[in-house]
C-alpha cells in the first residue's frame, strides 16, 4: 500500500497478499490451551504474552515496561515469554527490575509454538514508529490471533484495520503514554472475562482462517505467474 | 518456461517452514492442474551446515517438495560494515548466477519466472538479470520494506539505505 501511495505511475503491477498463516497448525484448541496453561502453572491467570527474538526492533524493555502498568490494573496477571534467546532474556529482565514471580521465560522449539501460543490472553506486537513498521505485516500477528490470542499493537499498518474491523485485540498509539496504557488496561480489565472466553477466541480464531490462509491467495498468486508468461 | 521461488532464509528458522515451504506446498497443488510446477531454490545461511540436524533437515524438506528444491548458500551482508553492503550484494548475484547457470541449468535465452522473496532477495536477482539473464521476469515478494536487521544494525547508513531500498522497488515497478 505504501507503495502504490509513494510512486506517480500505474500501479497495476503491485498486488496486496498478506502473510498468511498455516491455519492447520496454528490454530484454537481449548482443551490444549487447558494443558498447557496448567504445565506453566498460569490456569488462573491472566496472560500477556510476547514470543519471538530478543532483537533491538522487538522492544522488549518497552515491553516489560507496559507490563509493569497493566499488572497494576491486572494484579493476577502474568508475563509469559517464549524466545531462543533464554539467557539475553533473563539478563534484560533483571536489568529492568521486575519481579520474578510474575514472568515466565520459556525456550519453545518452533515445532511447538503453536501449542504454547495458545497459553496467551493478549499477544504484544510493539515496535518503534517507523517506516518499516508502519508498513509491516509481521507473521506474528496471524499466528497469535489465529491461536486464538487477541493482540495489543503498536504497528499502524493493514494489521489495525484488521484489528478494528474485527476487533482482533487494541491498538497502541504510542507505548511510552502512560496515560493510553492505563486507559486500555482499565478496557482489558472490564473484558477480562470475554477476553478468556472460548466464544471470543473461537470467533477470532476464525476471522483469521478465512481471511489470512494461504488457500485464499494461491490462484491470486498463480494469475500473477499465468500474466508473466502465458 | 521454468517457474522459480527464490528464498534467502535458513532452513532452520521458524519462517522457513511457515512462509516458504507451506507456500510452495500449496502452490504446487493447485500448478499441477496448470501442468506446471514451481521449484524452491533457497539461499541459506552458511552456518546452517554446521548445526547438527543439517543433513536430516534437508532430507525432510527434500521429501516433502518430492525434490523440487535446491539448497544453496548465501554470503552474509555484513551488517557491521555498511559499506562492504555492495560488495556482498554483488558477491551474491556472482553466487546466483553461477547457481542457476552451472547447477539449474538455466539458458540465457530461456525466459522463466522468479518469484523472490524478500526485496533483497529481488535485489540479487535483479543485478544477476543485469548481467547476464536478459530473458526472466521477477516477482519482488517484498514482505514489507526489505531486512530491518540492515535498518536497525547501521543506524548511520539508516535513511540512505532505506530510501535506496524504496527507490529499487519503484525503479522496479516501472
Amino acid at each position: 500500500m505504501y507503495i502504490q501511495g509513494s510512486i506517480n505511475s500505474s500501479t497495476e503491477n503491485i498486488e496486496v497478499i498478506p502473510c498468511c498463516v498455516d491455519t492447520n497448525k496454528f490454530n484454537y484448541d481449548p482443551k490444549a490451551r487447558i494443558e498447557i496453561r496448567r504445565e506453566l502453572g498460569v490456569s488462573d491467570n491472566f496472560v500477556f504474552l510476547y514470543s519471538g527474538s530478543f532483537n533491538k526492533w522487538q522492544l522488549i524493555p518497552q515491553m516489560i515496561r507496559l507490563f509493569k502498568i497493566l499488572k497494576q490494573f491486572m494484579v493476577n496477571s502474568f508475563f509469559v515469554v517464549y524466545t531462543m534467546d533464554l539467557q539475553y532474556a533473563k539478563m534484560i529482565f533483571s536489568v529492568e527490575n521486575i519481579d520474578k514471580n510474575n514472568v515466565i521465560l520459556k525456550s519453545i522449539p518452533p515445532s511447538l509454538i503453536n501449542k504454547y501460543l495458545l497459553a496467551g490472553d493478549i499477544g504484544f506486537l510493539i515496535r518503534e514508529d517507523n517506516l518499516v513498521n508502519n508498513i509491516a505485516f509481521p507473521v506474528k500477528f496471524a499466528e497469535y490471533v489465529s491461536c486464538g490470542v487477541p493482540v495489543l499493537s503498536s504497528i499502524k499498518s493493514d494489521v489495525i484495520d484488521l484489528i478494528e474491523k474485527y476487533d482482533l485485540g487494541f491498538k497502541l498509539k504510542n507505548y511510552d503514554d502512560e496515560s493510553e496504557i492505563r486507559s486500555i488496561a482499565e478496557r482489558i480489565k472490564c473484558n477480562q472475562l470475554q477476553l478468556q472466553s472460548e466464544e471470543y477466541k473461537s470467533r477470532i480464531s476464525r476471522t483469521i482462517r478465512e481471511k489470512l490462509s494461504w488457500d485464499n491467495y494461491t490462484d491470486k498468486i498463480i494469475s500473477i505467474y499465468k500474466n508473466l508468461h502465458p | 518456461m521454468r517457474l522459480f521461488f527464490c528464498s534467502f532464509e535458513s532452513i532452520f528458522d521458524h519462517i522457513f517452514e511457515s512462509q516458504i515451504l507451506l507456500f510452495i506446498t500449496e502452490i504446487n497443488k493447485k500448478l499441477i492442474y496448470e501442468k506446471k510446477e514451481i521449484f524452491l531454490v533457497n539461499f541459506g545461511s552458511i552456518t546452517d551446515i554446521f548445526k547438527k540436524d543439517y543433513w536430516k533437515k534437508r532430507k525432510l524438506i527434500s521429501g516433502s517438495l518430492k525434490n523440487k528444491v535446491f539448497f544453496a548458500f548465501k554470503f552474509p551482508y555484513m551488517y557491521r560494515f555498511p559499506s562492504l553492503l555492495r560488495l556482498a550484494t554483488l558477491i551474491n548475484s556472482l553466487n546466483c548466477l553461477f547457481i542457476f547457470l552451472f547447477f539449474l541449468r538455466l539458458k540465457k535465452s530461456q525466459t522463466s519466472v522468479f518469484h523472490c522473496r524478500t526485496e533483497m532477495g529481488s535485489n540479487i536477482i535483479l543485478r544477476m538479470r543485469s548481467v547476464f539473464f536478459k530473458n526472466i521476469k521477477i516477482i519482488c515478494d517484498c514482505r514489507g520494506l526489505g531486512s530491518k536487521e540492515i535498518l536497525y544494525k547501521i543506524d548511520s547508513a539508516k535513511n540512505k539505505i532505506l530510501s535506496e531500498k524504496i527507490g529499487n522497488i519503484e525503479k522496479f515497478v516501472h
